[in-house]
């Protein structure tokens, strides 16, 4: 008779952020690597978009995983550990541009590539769509980047992160009513800015 | 109602489906109604249109934690631990994972495993192709060194209960219930009934809750879909009456100009 029983655990992809922080905290480097590997691209693209440049965007991002993980003994997991991210994201960005007194710049178009362009957009997409995407993402980017910080950034954690007004009202440490003003404020400037640049 | 436009947050909760339900289907309805509020949510979602346009660059990203020694995250991360970039990290994985997917499936045909997913485990077993033994023999045999239950009377008392439950329903208990004549048996049996008394209605409770829930969404859906279909219609119809005042103004004038030159 040749029988053998193996069980072996199911990937470990499927893990919770709670799971895997619960095991970097034990020096598992895997997990909090896999941490990184999940969340490093929406904190870089929260970077980018508030900073304007990419290798800052990269050198905030970096610094916000390590900044985390010399603080995860303190998580006591209250919040979402990718609110705290956020956070801690966030206020490197603000340090970033006090620092250096730099104001976010702004790539525009022609710095677009369209390669990168045309892999992102569908097969269908003809070489005009994505020149006309380009130019509307420079003209976006530039509306955005005449935005105060906070609207700017408020209008960022909504549009492109999809966190509720009361989620950014804790990140961002103020009311919600707050939240709600400074995304209105935005997003009617914005409806000027690109009704004038159209 | 007051014009939502006046009503910053109104307008926000509606446009990016926060809020209460009920709320939100009072300025659906109010909407289809007011021609300036329909404009003024038509355009902020005209920007939020645009606003998804702005992508950020495919960095290539790749962050690794290195471990160098001993150390856990209480301890000072410089010295025991590094960053690096790792670009090609994920390419690499990706070759890895591909062989190791090839030598699994090519192990399978050689060796007829099987595998099972269940219970957060997954289980493979392996059969020899010559052994002359059932299939069926192997599972028990495997089964049986798997499985682990303590050998004590309850268990299989429970054990026997659960199977006669799932094999004949609620009868079945009701059944023992009077052939046993026990007193423990009869409580067992009714605090199970009563137990499943109670889940049904807490089911048909979820289920109430869950119907209504959706029909209110439903409707709110339809109400958005009636309001923005008359948003547009009404901007439309302004955008050809401005046209058209133009145009009259401009036929005006060429006839007062034409006039003027006779």
């Amino acid at each position: 008779m040749m029988a053998v029983a193996l069980a072996l655990p199911l990937p470990t992809m499927t893990r919770t952020d709670e799971e895997l922080v619960a095991r970097s905290k034990t020096g598992d480097t895997d997990s909090f690597n896999q941490l990184v590997r999940r969340w490093e691209r929406p904190i870089f693209a929260l970077a980018y978009r508030t900073l304007g440049r990419e290798q800052d965007a990269r050198d905030v991002t970096q610094e916000t995983f390590l900044r985390a993980f010399r603080a995860l003994g303190g998580f006591k997991g209250d919040a979402k550990f990718s609110s705290w991210l956020y956070r801690i994201a966030l206020n490197l960005c603000r340090d970033w541009m006090r620092k250096d007194r730099r104001t976010p710049v702004v790539a525009v178009p022609e710095g677009v590539e369209m390669e990168q362009l045309a892999a992102e957009g569908g097969p269908s997409e003809t070489v005009e769509d994505l020149a006309a995407r380009a130019e509307l993402s420079g003209i976006v980017e530039k509306a955005m980047e005449k935005l105060p910080a906070e609207q700017r950034q408020a209008i960022i954690l909504k549009e492109y992160h999809g966190l509720t007004f009361q989620e950014i009202a804790d990140l961002m440490k103020c009311p919600l009513s707050t939240v709600k003003t400074r995304v209105y404020q935005g997003l009617s400037t914005l409806r000027k800015e690109l009704g004038d640049m159209k | 109602m007051m014009h939502i436009d006046d009503n910053q947050d109104a307008l926000l909760d509606y446009i990016y489906e926060e809020g209460e339900p009920a709320e939100r289907l009072k300025i659906a309805k109010h909407l289809q109604e007011c021609a300036s509020c329909s404009v003024a949510v038509l355009e902020l979602r005209t920007v939020r249109g645009m606003l998804s346009e702005w992508t950020p660059p495919l960095a290539q990203l790749g962050f690794r934690m290195v471990q160098d020694a001993g150390t856990s995250p209480d301890h000072q991360v410089r010295g025991g631990w590094s960053w690096g970039w790792a670009p090609t990290t994920h390419q690499r994985s990706w070759g890895y994972a591909a062989a190791a997917v090839m030598l699994f499936v090519a192990g399978m045909a050689v060796s007829q495993l099987d595998v099972e997913y269940g219970d957060g485990v997954m289980t493979v077993r392996t059969r020899s192709v010559g052994s002359g033994l059932s299939r069926t023999a192997t599972e028990t045999a495997v089964r049986n060194a798997s499985i682990q239950l303590p050998p004590s009377a309850d268990t299989a008392e429970v054990e026997s209960g659960l199977s006669r439950t799932a094999t004949d329903g609620r009868p079945a208990i009701e059944s023992a219930d009077v052939g046993s004549g026990s007193r423990v048996a009869s409580g067992l049996s009714r605090t199970t009934t009563d137990d499943t008394e109670q889940l049904l209605q807490r089911v048909r409770a979820m289920i109430d809750q869950s119907e209504t829930r959706q029909q209110r969404e439903l409707a709110l859906r339809l109400s958005q879909v009636a309001g923005e279909v008359d948003t547009q219609h009404q901007a439309d119809l302004l955008r050809i009456q401005q046209n058209f005042g133009q145009q009259q103004e401009m036929m005006d004038y060429i006839v007062r100009t034409s006039g003027g030159q006779k």
